[in-house]
Formats: C-alpha cells, structure tokens, sequence
C-alpha cells in the first residue's frame, strides 16, 4: 500500500504535524511551496508542482498569518514576524508518507 | 499582475498567495473564493500538482471543521443540494492570472458557486421590496 493517497487538499497538509521517521517532532506545516512549472493555460502537465513545505512551530502567530514564512508587507507585519524560531522549508522530496494530520520526513539534505 | 505566459519558475505560497482569494470571471464579475485546493500526486512518483481550486461552502466546511463547520455544512446542504459533496471545482487550466485575486477563463455563471448565489437571490433577496432583484 502507498504511503501516499491519490489526491488530497491543501488544508489537509496545512497544520498537519510533521515527524521524522524515528517519531520525533519537527513541527506543524504553516504552508506550501509551490512552483509554476509552466504557463498555467497550458494544463495539467503544467500546473502548479508542489516543492516544499513550510515548517515552523505551532503558535498563535502562524494562526494569525504572521509567522516568517508570511513576513511580507508593512515594516510592522514584518517586525512581529522577527522574534522568535524560524520557519524552515522542507523539500517535498524529503516526505516518506502522508497520514491524516500527519507527514512523516526522512532525512532532509539541504 | 502576474501573466499566465510568463517564463515558467514563479514560485507560490498556496495558503498565503490563493487561500481565500477572490475569484473573478473573464468579465471581473466577482464568482466565489478559493476555499481549498485539491492536489493529485502523481502515481508513477515525481511531485504533487495542484489540479484544482475548490470552491463553495462545501470545500469551506470540511477546511473549518468542528461546530463551525458543521453550521457552515448545513447551511451549504439547506442552500443548495449536494454542495458539500460536490464542492465546486475549477480544473487549473482554467486560472489565467494569479494575482491580489483569482482569474478565472471562465464566465461566473458557469461556476459551481453561481448555484448559491442564484438560490440565494431567488430564495431571499429577489422577496425583498426595492431590492432591484426581478420579481421583488
């Protein structure tokens, strides 16, 4: 049986927890990379391909958009982002399987 | 404004770049948000694509869960039959640009969320006296 299912949604990815293959936490997905890999009219074969994910602590920060993967706009927005842990991409090539609310990672080589 | 024959490589937060971001037809008439994404992965390996926008208060209900989106499902079932099922779905080759909002090839009333729009303009809006609507 894959360890990944056909089709799933962003929000099923978004808030899930991400693991390593030994069960230790990495932290929450705050959001999705993904990269246009052709002009978007051209179809499927073209669309949007999923690259990494953006992981980061769980926080009320991340739930109010403001975490530093979403530290774009005003010098304000960008100053409440700065403190604290960072918000790490993984690549999606480093995702061994997907379980509901749950991603577990091997080994990450960045 | 971004251009759909732009040189290929544009990359994208989902959740913070089309998450909740307006829909608009080809005419700029306004037809939905995106409510969610549904993403396929490719069977013989390689990355995940992003196949659709869902859209309606179907794909909004199952994002919320909880009491919330309990509500937010029965009020989608009460409006229009099989919304939560079936939530609406614009297939990728259908975005011409990504941009402050979603446009869309496409005419609003061919979207899936024109369904609540009309049963809500015909159910409620077009009683209303002086509402403008036909038939108020």
């Amino acid at each position: 049986m894959s360890a990944f299912p056909d089709r799933l949604r962003l929000s099923d990815l978004l808030g899930a927890e991400i693991c390593g293959e030994d069960g230790r936490h990495v932290g929450v997905v705050h959001d999705v990379v993904a990269v246009q890999a052709g002009p978007l009219t051209t179809g499927f074969d073209a669309a949007l391909e999923l690259r990494a994910l953006m992981v980061g602590p769980r926080g009320i920060r991340a739930r109010l958009g403001m975490s530093p993967a979403h530290a774009r706009g005003p010098w304000l927005a960008r100053l409440l982002a700065l403190p604290g842990r960072q918000t790490d991409p993984i690549p999606w090539s480093a995702v061994t399987a997907v379980e509901p609310g749950r991603i577990v990672v091997g080994a990450i080589s960045r | 404004m971004s251009d759909p024959s732009a040189p290929p490589g544009r990359e994208l937060l989902l959740a913070l770049q089309l998450l909740d971001r307006q829909i608009v037809d080809r005419h700029g008439k306004l037809a939905g948000k995106v409510d969610d994404l549904e993403i396929s992965l490719p069977s013989g390996g390689g990355p995940p694509v992003v196949t659709a926008l869902l859209t309606g208060r179907g794909a909004l209900a199952d994002r919320l869960g909880g009491r919330l989106g309990r509500f937010a499902a029965a009020l989608s079932r009460r409006l229009v039959a099989g919304d939560r099922e079936r939530p609406g779905r614009v297939p990728v080759s259908r975005i011409a640009d990504i941009g402050n909002h979603v446009t869309v090839a496409l005419d609003a009333d061919e979207m899936p969320t024109y369904a609540v729009e009309a049963a809500v303009r015909h159910g409620i809006v077009e009683h209303i006296p002086g509402s403008g609507v036909k038939g108020a």
